[in-house]
């Protein structure tokens, strides 16, 4: 088997990184200010919480681990984490929908969703 | 198998652990779940370049689960792991096809396998799609670090050339 060509390898690369970065542009606009905060952990949604009360709460993982999640100024971040990377604490605030917060080692995922009221639609329309 | 490639494979291993350990520690800038350089990839692809695709198999599953038990990470290990062999074997099936100045290219499809694998066990793992948010980035980040470390490989490849040529 010989090599192929440059050209052969370059058509799906460029591809990919085209249809990844439509994908982040759809992404970013599609964000909108959502209502209610999500926390799931290990597949299960353990609360929803309204995103406009102050609240601090914390989550334990099954394997002894724990994140301190607070909701304060209409937007929720990770405060406190037992986990070596802290990725969680570290990537800060949001009140956007589409932009989940994962804590992977405590599989702890925590998202804003439009909740009640504000339908996913409404920009559309 | 002789003793001189057993040997290579065991000094590979080790190299690839300790590159693996050392990158462990040093926190990126970037804030992005599963986003790193993996430079222990630059040995998986020079040992399918100058051993085989089995031989760096065997070296690729013996660092991940050495490395993330030194590190303590099992739940890191699952990632690594599915990761890692995606990544193996798409540059495994592609070595045949692939001219020795195109292993950036080798690399970077690797990388996008890697980043694939490590999300599709994100997803499984946490129970969520919503995982799947960071799908675009993390495809994109893996042409980034795959660049990154096919160049690093053609460059150790080049050098361990002109070191044999002076042997």
């Amino acid at each position: 088997m010989s090599p192929k060509p440059l050209k052969f390898w370059l058509i799906p690369l460029v591809l990919v990184v085209l249809v990844c970065a439509g994908l982040l542009l759809f992404q970013m606009l599609h964000r909108q200010t959502g209502a209610l905060v999500r926390v799931t952990q290990d597949g299960q949604v353990v609360g929803e919480y309204p995103l406009d009360q102050p609240r601090t709460l914390r989550f334990e993982s099954k394997s002894g681990g724990y994140n301190v999640v607070v909701i304060q100024d209409g937007a929720v971040k990770v405060a406190e984490a037992s986990c070596p990377d802290q990725i969680c604490v570290r990537k800060g605030p949001t009140n956007q929908t589409a932009d989940p917060i994962a804590c992977l080692p405590n599989g702890l995922i925590v998202e804003v969703v439009a909740g009640e009221g504000t339908s996913q639609l409404d920009g559309v329309s | 198998m002789n003793s001189k490639k057993l040997t290579t494979m065991a000094m590979l291993t080790a190299i690839s652990m300790i590159v693996f350990l050392i990158e462990a520690q040093i926190p990126l800038p970037i804030a992005i779940p599963g986003v790193k350089l993996g430079i222990a990839n630059v040995i998986t692809l020079f040992a399918i370049w100058t051993l085989g695709w089995k031989e760096a198999g065997a070296i690729l599953i013996v660092r991940v689960v050495l490395g993330n038990l030194i590190i303590g990470n099992v739940m890191g290990m699952l990632y690594s792991l599915a990761g890692g062999v995606l990544c193996w074997l798409i540059m495994a099936l592609l070595k045949p096809h692939m001219g020795r100045n195109q292993i950036w290219l080798m690399s970077i499809f690797g990388a996008l396998g890697h980043n694939a694998g490590q999300l599709a066990v994100a997803v499984w793992v946490s129970g969520t799609v919503s995982m799947l948010w960071y799908a675009p980035v993390l495809l994109l980040a893996a042409v980034v670090t795959g660049f990154f470390t096919g160049q690093c490989t053609q460059a150790l490849l080049n050098h361990m050339d002109k070191l044999r040529s002076r042997l």
